[in-house]
């Protein structure tokens, strides 16, 4: 019978997890730092690659390169209080950059683009007859941009017709919000839905029960094995 | 002297090449100009290889010092540090194109990830069902929002009542649209003038914590 | 009272599996609810299917282990449906795992449709930097690549002699959970040069992402719902479609959870014992 080892790790893995649902255990905590320790050392490893190729590799081709690989060394004296200041440099470069490309479109995308999305006509027709779920969302539309915006009106004080306003806005954001949480809901379900098929869907699923009992005996029983000092 | 090194030239930097960034793309320039701007670009992505050691130094630093220290579950710690090096060790003796790495990577980073991110949903659902309580219309109006939206989301929806996808769509595309074009209008103007204040010099928070004498 | 105690006070792991056995329970026995299209992701499918045969697309391939279940069924059903096309398809991504997790779901499409590395696809690496990368490999993708993810040389692909920067380039799609680098797309892509842009977005920026339809963003296809949609839509049904009972069910239990929280609040308010 041929085993299949990255099956068996992915269910050890996922009950592991899983038992954290009902209690924190040695398992899953040693799991967890697994888990940690290794994604820090891919993201450092891809990253150091990188580097290498297009800044190092291509110095013969390219010698300006020596600013940025002197730059990205300079960022490491952050870790060192007496010369941080060093790393100043570096992060002026970058933030200039970051704010340079990224202010220069932000009002056609997020204002002009938006604004003109929002100009809606108030009165819909469609072949001829009036359009009232279409007239009606349109209105929403207007209203809810307005109001929600005239909230952040900090200037003014807000009484009388801009009180109103910025209620309306409030409960709009409300709306929004409840959106935004069904669909994180949905992410995070998604996930879990992922979790399971990998532990039930076969072949994987045999491998589910033996490491279920394992876990369970190693987590919820800690002390009786010795994995954990009983607490006084 | 040292206060025009530590913070007068980095803040001169930050507004001359910001500002450069700005007017390359709002006037005809030769290709030459254009060029330095795109050179700039590819360089910062050099520099962000570069910087993720710093991370990995304050992680291993905070573990380091927890199991020297004995502190807590230093145990733990071990585990994360020998862990780190799992990837650059299988790197240097296999290769980054290896087929190991690339199991090691499906073990490590997809199972075992994928397992990990599968948990937070149940953090989730013990803050539902205690923390979402209607006090007000506004939290009524949350709830509702996000009920009809979840039954536009679950074939379900569908099931118990066939107009629950299309009030559901009508709630995404409508009042939410609205909601959030309202905030990036609105946030836009707070970015500008952050992003103007850090390039004149008056937000200097991105130069990482001035001293007493710096200020 | 002891009633109303005992609901506001179910015990967590007795809350969890439930969940549990809600997610679980239709994977065993599904359910087969039918699944209706969403505007947005039959208006993104649609402007792959108008789009002509052989356009190049640059496809920013942000995938993690936290999203490969949510979008990685979309991004595969996109991909057939790209190759299907004969589009031209490259992969990037600012995110370190994007480029492995390329090769581990795209290689094997592109055997199915018999597409050529180097020819019809290519996997172009990791880029850091954010919106600074997007906007340097739009203005020159030799610039901040000089070979791909597999070490060959840029000019020794035959697609990338054809393909320079934004120019060549028909459509832009994003994948991924990143807040600020689906906005980041349209403002560098579709604002600076008139790129047409698809999102494939995680559940969370899905709302976020909506106001920019369909002006700026011509389709979002949103999470694990959107990717069953997409299988649906290219007729490969597969991981997505399979979870959609699992996703009603839990979904159900969720509002349960929220009607057992607020009656009891109600109920305990009305016998004037406000908590």
């Amino acid at each position: 019978m041929i085993i299949n080892w990255v099956e068996i790790l992915g269910v050890f893995f996922g009950m592991a997890i899983l038992s954290f649902s009902f209690k924190d255990n040695p398992i899953y905590k040693f799991v967890e730092s697994l888990y940690l320790g290794s994604a820090a050392g891919y993201v450092l490893i891809m990253n150091l690659n990188r580097a290498y190729t297009e800044g190092f590799l291509s110095l013969s081709k390219d010698p300006l390169l020596l600013i940025p690989i002197l730059l990205g060394i300079m960022m490491y004296a952050r870790l060192f209080k007496q010369i941080s200041w060093v790393s100043r440099y570096p992060l002026a470069f970058l933030t200039a950059l970051g704010i340079g490309v990224s202010t220069r479109t932000l009002i056609e995308t997020d204002v002009l683009k938006q604004i003109s999305s929002s100009a809606l006509p108030l009165i819909v027709f469609n072949q001829g007859s009036f359009d009232i779920i279409k007239t009606f969302s349109n209105l929403i539309i207007i209203i809810s941009v307005s109001t929600v915006v005239s909230y952040f009106l900090y200037s003014r004080e807000q009484k009388g017709i801009l009180k109103t306003s910025t209620n309306i806005g409030l409960s709009f954001m409300m709306i929004g919000f409840g959106t935004a949480v069904a669909t994180s809901l949905l992410s995070r379900v998604s996930k879990t839905i992922g979790l399971l098929q990998t532990l039930i869907i076969v072949p994987s699923g045999i491998y589910m029960v033996p490491i279920m009992i394992v876990i369970l005996i190693l987590s919820v029983f800690p002390e009786k094995i010795g994995l954990k000092k009983k607490s006084q | 002297m040292s206060l025009i090194i530590k913070r007068n030239i980095p803040m001169i930097i930050t507004f001359i090449l910001g500002l450069f960034m700005t007017f390359v793309y709002f006037f005809e320039v030769p290709s030459s100009i254009t060029n330095i701007e795109n050179t700039f670009n590819g360089w910062a992505t050099i520099i962000g290889a570069l910087v993720a050691g710093i991370g990995i130094i304050v992680l291993l630093r905070y573990n380091i010092r927890r199991i020297q220290r004995r502190r807590g579950d230093w145990i733990y710690s071990i585990i994360t540090v020998v862990s780190i090096f799992i990837f650059p060790v299988i790197s240097l003796v296999y290769g980054m194109k290896s087929s190991t790495f690339n199991l090691w990577f499906t073990i490590l980073n997809r199972n075992l990830g994928v397992a990990v991110y599968g948990i937070v949903l149940f953090a989730l659902t013990g803050g539902v069902y205690r923390a979402f309580r209607v006090r007000n219309i506004n939290s009524f109006l949350l709830i509702l929002s996000c009920f009809l939206v979840m039954l536009q989301i679950a074939p379900i929806g569908e099931a118990i009542w066939s107009g629950f996808p299309s009030i559901g769509n009508w709630m995404l595309e409508i009042p939410n649209t609205g909601a959030f074009r309202g905030l990036m209008i609105a946030s836009v103007f707070g970015t500008l003038a952050v992003a103007f204040r850090t390039l004149i010099g008056y937000e200097r928070g991105y130069l990482g914590g001035l001293g007493e004498e710096e200020k | 009272m002891d009633l109303i105690k005992k609901l506001q006070n179910i015990p967590m792991p007795v809350i969890n599996l439930i969940m549990i056995a809600s997610i679980a329970i239709p994977l065993v026995i599904p359910l087969g609810l039918p699944i209706k299209i969403d505007p947005m992701t039959r208006a993104a499918y649609n402007t792959i299917q108008n789009m002509p045969e052989g356009s190049v697309v640059i496809f920013d391939y942000g995938m993690t282990a936290s999203y490969i279940i949510e979008m990685g069924p979309a991004c595969n059903s996109m991909t057939a449906q790209m190759f299907e096309k004969d589009f031209k398809i490259l992969f990037f991504s600012g995110d370190a795992q994007g480029p492995v997790f390329a090769e581990n779901e795209i290689s094997p499409i592109a055997e199915e449709f018999k597409k050529t590395y180097g020819v019809d696809w290519v996997i172009l690496g990791f880029a850091p930097g954010g919106e600074v990368a997007i906007t340097a490999i739009l203005a020159d993708i030799k610039n901040v690549f000089s070979e791909d993810f597999y070490g060959t040389p840029i000019d020794n692909l035959p697609l990338m002699e054809v393909v320079q920067n934004h120019e060549q380039i028909d459509l832009a799609i994003y994948t991924g959970g990143g807040g600020d680098r689906l906005p980041a797309w349209v403002r560098q892509a579709n604002t600076a040069y008139g790129t047409t842009v698809i999102f494939i977005p995680a559940g969370g920026m899905i709302a976020y992402a909506t106001p920019y339809y369909p002006n700026q963003a011509a389709g979002i296809v949103g999470s694990l719902r959107g990717s069953a949609e997409y299988e649906l839509l290219t007729r490969r049904p597969g991981a997505a479609i399979s979870g959609m009972d699992s996703l009603s069910l839990s979904f159900l239990y969720l509002m349960f959870l929220v009607i057992l929280c607020n009656i009891s609040v109600i109920i305990s308010f009305i016998k004037g014992g406000k908590k």
